[in-house]
């Protein structure tokens, strides 16, 4: 079935009541999903997948996915207005988004995260129904020296989010690398670092970590000062609650980054959609004309991370529809879904299934326009929230915080570590560590660790496997050139003060 | 009262380098190479190592550096401590009192002892955050939260 007679096919599955019903219910409960720490869509689907046994295949796999990319929206919302991400991959919002909230300015940045979200998720649904099955080929030539590439290439961004002490951003990064080593070496079953605790060998959880170091730090920071009424101050009026033409002007390049690095790195299995969303910032800081200005509250720095963790999910399909391989947690539940109702996924699902197939691409259309319908009038009603005095706000986000923890896999030892997180993160503060550099390296430490050992066990503990293959070679380099930057600007600056004394009139 | 950041940059840098050290020390007694490849040890070693060195070039370089001279206000550090350490106590206070009184007390104390508001206002409010916690989260969510001897 050539792609567009497919697509219509599709729209005329999708666009019935029912479907179209599902669609809503997804995307609202995968909104909410995503607002809220401590309930992720891979928890709701698999919550609610009991419930779906006796529905038509089209019309489940619909709802669930809904809460797949949802979850994408509504995770930006208490990135930008608490400094706490709702999804893993919302922590890089948190970045320019709370700060954008801290000057005023938390309506345009929701609006244009949800702009953001629209934008490239839009593209990342065009990109699945053009090209899943050769983009599903190249991600198939992905192996463990391309996925330690890839993983350096994450890390040499360390780089950009550092802000200006390079040395304090690369110790984090170091102290990120050493939390994710911690619990049971999987090649040795080896237990690293878990002071005897049986608990911690399975690892640190993201969620706590990040919950931790940025949401009660901030609200640590917050009762610094006794101060005034609000958290942060709200400005009155809807012209002061959505993004100005200027701002969306200045976020062009920003959407199309987020777009396409979002729906590439979603698309290689176990990436995940926070590296999709770090790299994407950091690619938008890199070709910014004011690198400074990131960090500080940028409308590029809310749309470029929020483009590529919708474009991701779009990505993120590509591999489990037409290759059968789940990417991620979220992505094996919906594998299972699938098996479940008799459909499955891989090379042949479109011609043997093309009712859902092409049903789901096309409410993926359907379920992008929803979100956006649904979340860009919702976004003055967001700010508003940033009115609760802020004796009451700080008690309430402690309490998310509390539940989110617990919500990972009730075991107090996470809430206790949250709050040693949020220690640490207040102390990063306060002394201008920044917080970016330890996600990622958190994040990307195990990952680039396996790829590694496994390349190495391809080899034969041979290192020339990680550049005589193109695609890795090219990523390697490419890192390299980042961790040279410092280099050259500081030369330059030294070039710049020799040529200042060279110029500078000579006094008598 | 202020504290120097140059001082806490120091400190900083002194626990960095003594985490380094450790994770120096733990990574030895894994394997660093395998016939099979890397062993536990080595990306730990790798690391480590480079914590260390790091952390010796930031307690040099702020001995060295004078601009570094910035306060952090003590009382703005207290207040915040304060709230960590009452945090703190309200984690430990979970298993027992349970998840919703645990939240009144601690909104009671941020309110009340941090915000100066009036005790009536503060437990009304407190009451109220519990109660729609219970609701959204338990009730509507379906999600657990931590109960205590009194079996909520």
């Amino acid at each position: 079935m050539a792609t567009l007679d497919g697509l219509l096919y599709g729209f005329s599955v999708a666009l019935t009541f029912h479907n179209v019903l599902w669609c809503f219910v997804g995307v609202f409960l995968g909104t909410i999903v995503g607002i809220l720490p401590g309930l992720g869509p891979a928890a709701t689907i698999a919550l609610l997948l009991p419930l779906t046994f006796n529905m038509e295949p089209t019309g489940g796999i619909i709802m669930l996915a809904g809460i797949y990319y949802g979850a994408k929206y509504g995770g930006s919302t208490t990135s930008i207005l608490l400094n706490m991400p709702g999804e893993a991959s919302s922590v890089a919002t948190c970045l320019d988004g709370y700060q954008m909230a801290r000057r005023g300015r938390a309506g345009p940045a929701l609006g244009i995260a949800a702009i953001a979200s629209f934008v490239a998720g839009t593209f990342g649904i065009v990109a699945l129904t053009l090209l899943a099955p050769p983009i599903a080929a190249f991600a198939l030539s992905f192996s463990s020296p391309e996925y330690f590439a890839l993983m350096c290439l994450g890390l040499s961004l360390v780089v950009l989010l550092g802000g200006d002490s390079l040395v304090k951003a690369l110790l984090s990064m170091l102290v990120g690398l050493w939390l994710a080593s911690i619990g049971t070496d999987i090649f040795t079953a080896q237990s690293r670092f878990t002071f005897g605790t049986p608990s911690l060998l399975d690892g640190l959880d993201f969620m706590v970590i990040a919950i931790g170091v940025f949401a009660v730090a901030e609200v640590l920071s917050t009762a610094e000062s006794r101060g005034g009424t609000q958290a942060l101050h709200v400005p009155r009026g809807i012209r002061n609650l959505l993004p100005s033409w200027d701002e969306l002007k200045a976020c062009r390049f920003a959407f199309l980054n987020g777009s396409v690095v979002g729906f590439l790195v979603g698309v290689l299995p176990g990436a995940g959609s926070s590296v999709a969303s770090f790299i994407s910032y950091g690619i938008e800081k890199a070709v910014s004309r004011h690198p400074e200005r990131f960090g500080t509250g940028v409308p590029e720095g809310v749309a470029a991370p929020e483009g590529a963790n919708n474009a991701d999910s779009g990505g993120a399909l590509v591999p489990l529809l037409t290759l059968g391989i789940p990417g991620g947690g979220t992505t094996a539940i919906l594998l299972s879904a699938l098996i479940m109702w008799g459909v499955r996924p891989g090379p042949l699902m479109i011609m043997d299934s093309p009712d859902v197939f092409w049903g789901l691409v096309a409410s993926m259309y359907i379920g992008n326009v929803i979100l956006l319908l649904l979340n860009l009038p919702l976004v003055p009603l967001f700010a508003q929230l940033l009115r609760v005095p802020v004796w009451l706000l700080l008690p309430i986000v402690l309490g998310i915080c509390i539940v989110g923890a617990y919500a990972v896999s009730e075991n107090m030892l996470d809430v206790w570590l949250l709050a040693s997180f949020g220690l640490l993160g207040y102390a990063m503060g306060k002394l201008s560590f920044p917080a970016a550099p330890l996600i990622l390296g958190f994040v990307l430490g195990d990952a680039m660790e396996r790829a590694l050992r496994q390349s190495l066990m391809m080899s034969q503990g041979d290192l020339s496997i990680l550049v005589s293959r193109p695609i890795s070679a090219t990523m390697l380099a490419i890192a390299v050139l980042l961790l040279m930057i410092p280099l050259l600007q500081w030369h330059r600056s030294r070039a710049d003060v020799r040529g200042e004394e060279v110029n500078a009139p000579k006094h008598r | 009262m202020r504290i120097s950041v140059r001082g806490a940059d120091i400190l900083a840098g002194a626990a960095l380098g003594a985490l380094g050290l450790y994770i120096v020390q733990q990574a030895l007694r894994w394997d660093f190479m395998t016939p099979a490849g890397p062993g536990p040890g080595f990306f730990p070693l790798t690391y480590g190592s480079l914590m260390v060195a790091l952390s010796l070039l930031l307690v040099v370089r702020s001995l060295r550096n004078p601009a570094l001279e910035e306060r952090l206000s003590r009382s703005q550090l207290g207040r915040a401590l304060a709230v960590w350490v009452v945090f703190l106590a309200a984690v430990a206070l979970l298993p027992v009192i349970g998840f919703l009184l645990d939240l009144v007390l601690l909104t009671l104390f941020i309110a009340v002892v941090l915000y100066g508001q009036r005790p009536r206002v503060a437990l009304m409010a407190a009451v109220g955050i519990a109660a729609g916690f219970g609701l959204v989260f338990n009730l509507a969510l379906g999600l657990d939260l931590p109960t205590g001897v009194l079996g909520f």
